[in-house]
């Protein structure tokens, strides 16, 4: 039942990306823009306003940078192509496509399911604490670059927004270590004391 | 924080967090992204961490990670070169970890250069993207690098001298 539920959505995942992203439909914006109202009603429906807003939020600055340099490199009709723009705009559609299709799927993917693979106790571990993990420690990354933003360190130095990623990188290893030392000590408490009700 | 299979699922976790989430769009369809930082800070903490087997611990996680980003990102035909590339770089990043001065810049030199060499070998032979697509991603992909090394090396410096790890 598991293994088919897990399979069912690498097929559609794969189905997806054969005819969607490497396939007929790839250049379809009708279809792609079906698609995309398909998936963020899905979301709606899953995470509420609040969470596909952020989902959206999160995948947002790649698309206005895509239209950017689609007007650009069209602007300069670099490599000889002049179709720049009508590229962009197509994958400022089929990257949120892309985005929203894989997490809501493997999203999908509960932790009860995780539990009843047939793998070895070490990997369906590993898959646990690894799920848990990106889970929580996603918002950390915007969270620790708006609060090194405010930090007053990095203001005089040259390249500021480098050394400004440079630490929201160690900030952000930090934490993603200590929770997934908390779910692994959880994890393993909870093989070790709990039990089923008989 | 001297766990190294946790060290290396938080080194997973990271590069495929900053890898996705910081990117710009490049001519051959690739994107620009700074997940190096994170790739050369995960080398260099594992093979703080443990030299010799750090290095295969590296090769793993840092090529993962970033695989893992290009899948959830929708960019899933690099996946295979991604591995292949940032595992290398990683890799290179953990054993230079194990040296000092000259010979540790000199192997990170290497790791960026064969993340640009990796990608511009694969890139060139796939057909949507052509030689003329992969010369056009060498500039990027060496400011990737570079700036990988360097902020990746005084960010595994400024977390070994915590003592953390």
């Amino acid at each position: 039942m598991v293994m088919g539920k897990v399979l069912g959505l690498l097929i559609l995942i794969l189905a997806y990306f054969a005819w969607f992203v490497f396939g007929p439909w790839y250049d379809h914006l009708s279809l792609q823009g079906i698609v995309f109202t398909t998936l963020v009603v899905s979301s709606l429906i899953r995470h509420g306003w609040s969470g596909t807003l952020r989902s959206l939020w999160i995948i947002f600055p790649f698309v206005l940078t895509l239209i950017f340099f689609g007007i650009i490199f069209d602007w300069f009709q670099l490599m000889g192509r002049s179709d720049w723009l009508n590229d962009s705009l197509v994958k400022a559609v089929v990257f949120p496509n892309s985005f929203l299709v894989t997490k809501l799927c493997l999203e999908s993917i509960s932790f009860r399911d995780l539990i009843a693979l047939p793998v070895s106790q070490k990997t369906r571990r590993s898959m646990i604490i690894l799920k848990a993990v990106m889970g929580k420690c996603t918002p950390l990354l915007f969270r620790f670059r708006f609060f090194m933003s405010l930090s007053p360190h990095f203001h005089n130095q040259r390249w500021p927004q480098f050394w400004r990623l440079c630490a929201v990188v160690m900030a952000l290893y930090i934490s993603i270590y200590r929770q997934a030392e908390q779910t692994r000590d959880l994890y393993d408490h909870r093989q070790t004391f709990l039990r089923e009700k008989p | 924080m001297k766990n190294m299979r946790i060290a290396a699922l938080s080194v997973v976790v990271l590069t495929c967090l900053v890898t996705m989430f910081i990117r710009i769009p490049l001519p051959s369809r690739g994107y620009f992204n700074v997940g190096d930082v994170a790739v050369v800070f995960g080398g260099l903490l594992l093979g703080f961490m443990q030299p010799r087997q750090g290095i295969w611990w590296a090769l793993g996680a840092c090529g993962l990670g970033s695989a893992l980003a290009d899948i959830l990102g929708g960019f899933a035909v690099f996946a295979p070169l991604t591995l292949i590339a940032k595992a290398a770089e990683g890799g290179l990043a953990a054993m230079a970890a194990s040296h000092l001065g000259a010979i540790r810049s000199v192997l990170l030199f290497l790791g960026g250069l064969a993340m640009v060499l990796v990608y511009f070998m694969g890139e060139a032979l796939m057909p949507n993207i052509g030689l003329q697509g992969a010369v056009a991603e060498i500039p990027a992909n060496l400011i990737q690098a570079a700036g990988g090394a360097i902020g990746g090396y005084f960010a595994a410096m400024a977390l070994k001298k915590t003592g953390l790890i």
